[in-house]
């Protein structure tokens, strides 16, 4: 099985070196948000600057950040950036999900990963986790932990990718 | 367990990492899990009180994941490819405890192609339908819980329709058994606000007959309500004996500000599977837990033990913020086994009941300030234990600067064992200091005043965590650190009392 897989990886790095550009997004994916719609990464991107956050309802340093995250969606969202915080919550504890986001008057768009295959996209292994995106949805950057003033090294990365997409866009 | 799947030949790897990170249409992401430890552990089978009970403890494990994701392929989509490998080095005391041994291997490997609506997956699988009454495969790497298949999906999403199809075959580990296992879920999302899925899982284990476990569930969303309502039930192969049901419903409703959510759980699994020489609940399945696993930390030391094999309760939890600088929350849990077919739990000793009630808030005074505060209590009987326990917390998190806090924390919980007739405290007290993205600064103390012969009373500890770069993190604890069940999403593990150095390391790129 292991010659399967090796030829398998040497055919796929063959082709890379033959490809062509276009801009889709490399990474993609659909997840339910609170309402029950499915909503796909590729209809946030192209505006601005996306950040992730993964998090979960029995994560204390998560729910300790977002009210910070809340402030920068509301001072940055009207020029192009966006804050979708995704839910790790398993189906255990899905049910607290949409009473928190609600009880916190928090704004932002919430959506739910409960098997966890987004958070393994972008290779978290621990909550809180946030990649952030320019609008083409490349990684500009991961962040692991919460320790209280990291929102506000956050922001200003935020801030600068802002300027850098207006910059080039000019 | 034995070291069934070979690493894949280095030059191959080298050639694809290469090129995957060459090209902007592609793009190449891996992370480092790693954790070791050095010092002593309780051991059961020395038969001895503390200190005289204690063990060695080497322990080591490592996650090295891969991905690749590319746009770059000739018939268009998506292309999906990753790969992890493990090493895993138990303690004496784990290889004697949960049978486990040393390991390195392929852990996962997996290959997801997504072309319009069509979504195809080759090797380790997971899926959830509906809150996972009937299946929800998953991992948890903490308690080295996997019930993920190794097989193939075939998912369609479309026109208000999706349907999932899965086939594979479970790794025996913790809590799981090899079976083999093939399940299908159709839902239906053609009105807006409203879902409707049915499904049916087909298990095969290696000496358990077959089963089916066909189940339905719906989902309505109106004027800020949502209500959700899932029942399973598990059949023999011929569909004539009814083998264990189960009933989940939630309601809640929310408004800017406040929340109220309702959950009531009616499940009657039953056991279904051996694993080793025990019965365990069916792996596959692990529906929602119906109680808060969060409460004060010296509280959640000691869970109760949510089960789908015998449990009837309920949750009633509320959360108000009148203003933005303060957050409450309250919850009222309730069950028990099943009294005959009462549908709702029982207060008499022999049906183990639980309850808890548990509030907790939070509090800005200043740009500066946090304050964390909670209160909790709940009572426990089963067979041999009934215990009353009081818990309360409060926590301050002050920044020095932008970007230096400090966090201090107290907290306290009193028991009164109803059997013995006893009543003890315990104590924990932290100290946190902390330079945003580069390092913190944590000191804790736990003591008891509980005869315990097994193991000390007192477990002081210091962990300092460097953010080397946003990517990297490097955590070092030293200290003694108690024992007890660790639980998650509802799958425990017992954890042995620790004392030693303990050195993780967090990365991804």
């Amino acid at each position: 099985m292991m010659k399967y897989i090796s030829l398998l990886l040497i055919l796929i790095s063959a082709g890379l070196v033959f490809a062509e550009d276009n801009q889709e997004p490399v990474i993609d994916f659909s997840l339910e948000d609170l309402n029950g719609e499915i909503r796909a990464l590729s209809e946030f991107l192209g505006k601005g600057p996306v950040l992730l956050d993964f998090w979960a309802t029995w994560c204390v340093p998560c729910k300790t950040e977002m009210p910070y995250l809340q402030a920068i969606y509301e001072k940055y969202s009207d020029k192009g950036f966006t804050l979708l915080a995704i839910s790790e919550d398993t189906p255990r504890s899905q049910s607290r999900v949409k009473p928190f986001i609600m009880s916190k008057r928090f704004t932002f768009p919430v959506l739910l990963d409960p098997n966890g295959d987004v958070l393994k996209r972008y290779q978290g292994n621990t909550l809180p986790f946030q990649a952030l995106l320019d609008s083409k949805g490349r990684i500009i950057e991961v962040h692991q932990g919460y320790t209280p003033g990291d929102e506000k090294i956050l922001e200003s990365k935020i801030a600068e990718l802002l300027e850098t997409e207006k910059a080039d866009e000019e | 367990m034995k070291n069934k799947y070979p690493a894949v030949p280095t030059y191959s790897l080298v050639l694809f990492l290469f090129f995957s990170n060459s090209y902007a249409l592609t793009n190449f992401s891996g992370s480092v899990k790693s954790r070791f430890e050095r010092g002593e552990e309780v051991n059961p089978y020395l038969f001895a009180d503390y200190p005289n009970n204690l063990s060695e403890r080497n322990f080591f494990e490592l996650y090295i994941s891969s991905e690749l994701n590319t746009t770059d392929i000739p018939f268009g989509g998506r292309l999906r490819l990753g790969l992890r490998l493990f090493e895993f080095q138990p303690s004496s005391v784990e290889r004697r405890m949960q049978g486990l041994e040393y390991q390195r291997r392929l852990d996962k490997i997996y290959s997801q192609l997504n072309i319009g609506k069509w979504e195809i997956w080759l090797g380790d699988v997971y899926e959830t339908y509906g809150r996972g009454l009937a299946l929800n495969l998953m991992e948890n790497q903490d308690l080295y819980f996997d019930s993920g298949v190794r097989g193939g999906k075939i998912n369609y999403n479309g026109g208000g329709w999706r349907v999932k199809t899965i086939a594979g075959e479970s790794r025996e580990g913790y809590l799981v058994n090899r079976e083999q296992l093939a399940a299908v879920n159709l839902e239906n999302r053609s009105v807006k606000g409203m879902k409707l899925g049915l499904s049916n899982v087909y298990q095969r284990g290696v000496s358990l007959e077959e089963r089916f476990t066909p189940g339905a569930y719906f989902q309505i969303q109106r004027w800020g309500f949502t209500l959700f309502g899932e029942y399973a039930q598990t059949r023999d192969n011929k569909f004539d004996e009814l083998l264990g049901d189960g009933t989940y419903l939630n309601l809640n409703w929310g408004l800017m500000g406040a929340a109220v959510n309702l959950e009531y759980k009616y499940y009657k699994f039953g056991f279904d599977a051996f694993n080793g020489d025990s019965l365990v609940e069916n792996p596959f399945r692990t529906p929602p837990v119906v109680q808060r696993e969060i409460t004060t930390h010296l509280m959640s030391e000691h869970p109760h033990l949510p089960l789908t094999t015998d449990q009837v309760g309920f949750n009633a939890e509320i959360s108000y913020s009148p203003w933005y600088w303060l957050f409450l929350t309250s919850s009222y849990s309730r069950a028990s086994s099943h009294e005959g077919g009462n549908l709702f739990p029982s207060l008499k000793e022999e049906y183990k009941p639980f309850w808890e009630w548990f509030t907790e808030g939070e509090l800005y005074p200043s740009d500066k300030t946090i304050v964390k505060f909670a209160f909790g209590m709940n009572e426990e009987a089963r067979p041999f234990y009934w215990r009353k326990k009081t818990g309360t917390l409060a926590d301050i998190t002050y920044y020095l600067s932008p970007f230096h806090s400090l966090t201090i924390g107290g907290e306290n919980m009193l028991v009164k064992d109803e059997i013995y007739d006893a009543e003890f405290q315990e104590w924990k007290i932290s100290m946190t200091l902390a330079k945003a993205s580069v390092v913190s600064v944590n000191f804790l103390y736990q003591w008891t005043t509980e005869e315990l012969d097994d193991e000390d009373k007192e477990w002081p500890g210091g962990e300092i965590a460097f953010t080397l770069n946003s990517s990297n993190r490097l955590t070092m604890f030293f200290g003694r650190e108690r024992g007890g069940l660790k639980c998650t999403s509802g799958v425990c593990r017992p954890v042995q009392p620790f004392e030693g150095l303990r050195i993780t390391l967090q990365s991804a790129f």
